[in-house]
């Protein structure tokens, strides 16, 4: 009983650390600033309002910035650049993730169950490529991405954030793939299929918990990187939802809480994404499933 | 082991898609770091002397490089092995069975989808100085007369960007250590529980040694994103207050883009290379593990 | 030789044909404020021009100029582009950008129409280099109310902001000044540079020789007189960008701080809790000075190089800086913008427009006192250098004796290298 008790206090602690601050985003997406701002703090003395999230879809101006014509309005169309900055992001990071999860897991296997010269040299190389910080890869990336002609492309994007998300990919899935006994997929062997046969039927299906913790990864890391993604990108068509962020978030325009609505609306795919992948995929195959 | 005597070929096939990338993107990014760090690059000048080992001592010599040196490795030293441990005790708590542990896991992971300059923000939300919602909590319950300015004490401001970066850092690490968690031979515990052990004792005898392999990893992972990180800081305390919370990545980026100078701003870039070169070398020869592939393997 | 004369003439004749059917695009780069105006702007430049099209780029301001030297450093196509006075020396010194003068000498008639400082901002060898987007003053802003309620006349000088301040926390007020600290931006440079104009000092002679680190400066006495005033007094908060100044200035938690003139336009907005309670004084000290500067629409080295890029730039920089300044008075009006076209002082729209938020004879006697800043190829590294030493000073982790002795050592090893 204590066991149960004390398990449920961690849960809620570690909701709060996680959640509360994404719960005081959404409570200042619908507080006016003048709530906000107040001293000593009355937040909930002015009715909340939707007024931010109905600009940023349909460009309907809150009421109150209508009043004097002449006067600067503190308000700006950049914000209403942030559905389509979550597509961009979106379209990008699935892709970075389809390539992390197929290359990624391809090239582990063959570190996991292969036998080659240079392998150790090839994997130490694969693995140690992060470790050159991004800021003194800047100029070079920039220039290769120009050499290229990819220059403010969606590509661009997937390219390096591959590169910035396969290393760990491919480190995490050799130690998974070790860790499923050989004798499941020698048994395989016996049925006659080659190495090919036996990463997709066997090993893959097995390792659904780690593909989808690289999967979740390469997507996360790639929905939330600025630096590349603000240096590549200059247009609309390429600009993701960090470079956006941080763009309105020193933008004098921006009310505090237009801000926090844009930041709130930046969960919704991640949102998506964990329900579809980790509740249905997660908890079916691989807590349900018995091992081995 | 029939399988791994089969192949002696180099297996490209398996390979190409990720060495092909790995050698566009750090082959020659590597190769245009450890060239330009021995030249004199500043950019107002038209000359680019050869200067040998120049660079590399300018950056010694620097002040302004031990200072952000001291506070990354702290920074890291801290922040690593904090979100390892957490993490460990998230995974390990979804992984029992409470009400609504559905809810919780998929909430969990919200944090990781917050970029870094954004997650900055939202942590000045909580620790602004002057309408803060934590000082505007410790108003309203009476413990303080007024606002702390958590921000402008170089320890405070410290502490809050390691909170706030081992907040962005926790959901990654869980997820890693839940799916190693879920590998465990769950006889092992059974046979542990027989045995009599306790919660703690099972945690050291059967828990962490069994995910150790994944521990070094999450810890390496956080060691490298601790020395390279800098994004929730700038938004939060923009490397003050007077540079308490400057870290090395930022410094490298202001060395090249700020002043202009790229030799110093590539030699500084090969010397943290080789720091995290050395520390994850370190780490992985001192604490047993099977993290790294050998080659008769 | 009559049928050389004919082809010549054709030649003549044909070549306004080709140089007009063909339709030039020019690349413009700026940084992301109000990107719908600037959108809006240009649809209107293309409609009057119709042979030239203009590509905008993006960027956010605080990354503005580190990716524009990546573009222009990696030759990237770019034609026009938001310059800032702090960078026109070092990117004309790397080559990137043209005099607008050595082209089109009619660029001229602009300098009489430009305010002192703003002009000076522009210029590099002697040479125009853009015409002014955006032109303004770092002043001293205040709570009025503040200050009516509690019977204290504004401020005149430095010991009057500190006598008031401490009465002011006497009275309740924990932080009166709200300090804009963020060590990465230009500004927090200048801004205190701004604040040593105000007593009449300066940070170079003629020569260029630091006069900073002589104790008896008024540069020197300054960084004291604020650093007493955040650890000794401790009556100073810091907001970490000028938008969390406005925010912070609006708990009405503070009475005064050092910004950007156009941010009282912000912090007086209609929308804003404590809107219309926002005013400026003189800079404080015995000569009222402050910083004036000028962003401004730069040419590039590139598109000089190339005749028909040169002269579709030349008209788009010329339609948006200067001609009889629609653009300019378009942001003063509908975004409370500072400006460098001294016609537009006495606009009637615009003396309409900014009487929402500041008295604009105020501001004009603030700007005919206002003074650029020191321009050289190695301001900005300099700048880059100093500024976390500055911060250091402030929050007293070092004593200004120390940081200012830094300092001057490191501009005397840039100007070494870099003076001519």
């Amino acid at each position: 009983m204590g066991k149960k008790i004390f398990v449920h206090i961690a849960a809620l602690a570690l909701l709060a650390f996680t959640v509360v601050p994404l719960l005081l985003v959404m409570m200042a997406s619908v507080l006016p600033d003048a709530s906000i701002l107040s001293f000593p703090p009355r937040w909930f003395t002015r009715r909340p309002t939707l007024a931010y999230y109905d600009y940023i879809f349909t460009g309907q101006r809150p009421e109150a910035y209508e009043l004097r014509g002449a006067e600067r309005g503190m308000i700006t169309e950049e914000v209403r650049q942030v559905p389509r900055g979550m597509g961009v992001s979106a379209t990008v990071a699935v892709m970075v993730m389809a390539v992390n999860m197929v290359c990624g897991s391809m090239a582990a296997y063959s570190f996991a169950r292969l036998r080659f010269r240079g392998k150790a040299a090839t994997f130490s190389g694969i693995v140690m490529c992060r470790l050159l910080p991004a800021a003194a890869l800047a100029v070079p990336f920039y220039l290769i991405i120009q050499g290229l002609g990819l220059l403010d492309t969606k590509l661009a994007l997937v390219l390096v954030h591959s590169i910035l998300t396969l290393p760990f990919t491919v480190l995490i899935l050799t130690l998974f793939f070790r860790s499923i006994p050989v004798e499941i997929e020698e048994a395989a062997k016996i049925d006659g299929s080659g190495p090919w046969g036996t990463f997709w039927r066997i090993t893959l299906p097995l390792s659904a918990s780690s593909l989808v913790a690289v999967g979740l990864f390469s997507f996360m890391l790639s929905y939330s990187e600025f630096l590349y993604s603000n240096i590549l990108g200059g247009s609309e068509r390429t600009r993701t939802l960090p470079v956006i962020m941080a763009a309105l978030s020193t933008n004098t325009d921006v009310a505090w809480g237009m801000f926090m609505a844009g930041v709130f609306l930046t969960l919704v795919p991640t949102l998506v994404l964990v329900i579809l992948v980790w509740n249905f995929v997660v908890e079916g195959i691989v807590f349900g499933g018995s091992k081995y | 082991m029939p399988s791994k005597l089969e192949l002696s070929r180099y297996p490209l096939q398996w390979l190409f898609p990720v060495l092909i990338l790995v050698v566009v993107f750090t082959v020659y990014p590597f190769a245009y770091a450890i060239y330009n760090s021995f030249f004199q690059i500043l950019l107002v000048l038209p000359t680019k002397p050869f200067i040998g080992f120049k660079n590399y001592a300018n950056v010694v010599a620097s002040p302004y490089f031990w200072e952000s040196l001291g506070n990354t490795l702290t920074f890291a030293a801290i922040t690593a092995p904090v979100t390892v441990l957490i993490s460990l005790g998230v995974a390990r708590l979804l992984l029992t069975r409470f009400v609504g542990r559905g809810v919780v896991r998929a909430l969990v992971l919200l944090p990781w989808a917050i970029p870094g300059s954004v997650a900055g923000i939202l942590w000045l939300w909580i620790f602004h100085g002057q309408f803060g919602v934590l000082n505007a909590l410790l108003y309203k319950l009476g413990i303080i007369g007024s606002y702390i300015q958590f921000t402008k004490d170089p320890r405070l401001a410290k502490v809050c960007v390691m909170i706030a970066h081992v907040w962005t850092q926790i959901p990654f690490t869980s997820v890693l250590l839940m799916a190693a968690l879920t590998t465990v031979n769950k006889e092992l515990y059974e046979a542990a529980e027989v045995d009599g052990a306790g919660v703690f004792r099972r945690l050291l005898s059967v828990t962490i040694p069994s995910v150790a392999g994944m521990m070094i990893i999450s810890l390496i992972y956080e060691l490298i994103i601790g020395i390279t990180a800098y994004d929730v800081v700038y938004s939060l305390t923009g490397g003050g207050p007077g540079g308490a919370t400057t870290l090395l990545s930022y410094y490298i980026w202001k060395e090249s883009f700020t002043q202009l100078n790229f030799g110093t701003g590539s030699a500084l870039g090969v010397l943290v290379a080789l720091l995290t070169l050395v520390l994850i070398t370190t780490i992985l020869k001192v604490i047993p593990n099977q993290v790294m592939v050998r080659e008769g393997e | 030789m009559k049928r050389f004369a004919w082809i010549l003439a054709l030649a003549i004749l044909l070549l306004p044909v080709l140089v007009f059917a063909q339709k030039v695009t020019l690349e413009f780069v700026v940084w992301n404020y109000s990107l719908e105006t600037i959108q809006d702007n240009i649809a209107l430049f293309e409609k009057a021009n119709p042979n030239i099209k203009v590509n905008v780029k993006d960027y956010t301001w605080p990354t503005y100029h580190d990716t524009m030297v990546l573009r222009l450093k990696g030759k990237t196509r770019t034609d026009v582009f938001y310059n800032g006075e702090d960078w026109l020396p070092e990117f004309a010194a790397a080559g990137w950008v043209a005099p607008l003068e050595d082209y089109f000498p009619e660029v001229r008639k602009y300098k009489e129409k430009t305010a002192s400082y703003a002009l000076a901002d522009m210029t590099y060898n002697g040479k125009l280099y853009g015409l002014s987007y955006y032109a303004d003053l770092i002043t001293f802003q205040y709570n009025k109310k503040i200050l009516k309620d509690k019977g204290i006349t504004p401020p005149n000088n430095w010991d009057d902001v500190l006598n008031a301040s401490l009465k002011l926390k006497a009275g309740g007020l924990q932080f009166p000044f709200v300090y804009e600290y963020d060590e990465t931006l230009p500004n927090f440079l200048q801004a205190y540079i701004s604040q040593v104009y105000g007593r009449g000092g300066d940070m170079f002679d003629a020569q260029l020789k630091p006069l900073f680190n002589d104790p008896d400066s008024e540069a020197f006495k300054h960084l004291q007189w604020l650093q007493d005033a955040v650890v000794k007094h401790k009556l100073v908060a810091y907001g970490s960008h000028e938008t969390k100044v406005d925010l912070a200035m609006n708990t009405g938690q503070h009475a005064f701080t050092v910004m950007y003139n156009y941010m009282l336009a912000a912090m007086n907005n209609v929308e804003k809790p404590l809107t219309g309670q926002f005013d400026m004084i003189p800079m404080p000290g015995a000569k009222h000075g402050a910083l004036g500067f000028a962003k401004f629409y730069c040419l590039t080295a590139q598109a000089a190089k190339d005749p028909a890029r040169r002269n579709a730039a030349w008209k788009f920089i010329e339609a948006f800086g200067g001609g009889d300044y629609k653009v300019a008075k378009r942001w003063a009006v509908e975004k409370g913008l500072g400006f460098a076209a001294l016609p537009l002082m006495d606009d009637p729209d615009v003396k309409k427009a900014w009487a929402n938020w500041i008295d604009m004879e105020k501001f004009k006697a603030q700007a005919k006192l206002a003074k650029n800043g020191t321009q050289t190829e190695w301001m900005g590294m300099w700048s880059g250098f100093f500024r976390p030493l500055l911060a250091k000073a402030i929050n007293g982790d070092s004593s200004v004796a120390d940081v200012m002795d830094q300092g001057a050592k490191k501009w005397n090893e840039y100007k070494e290298l870099l003076g001519r």
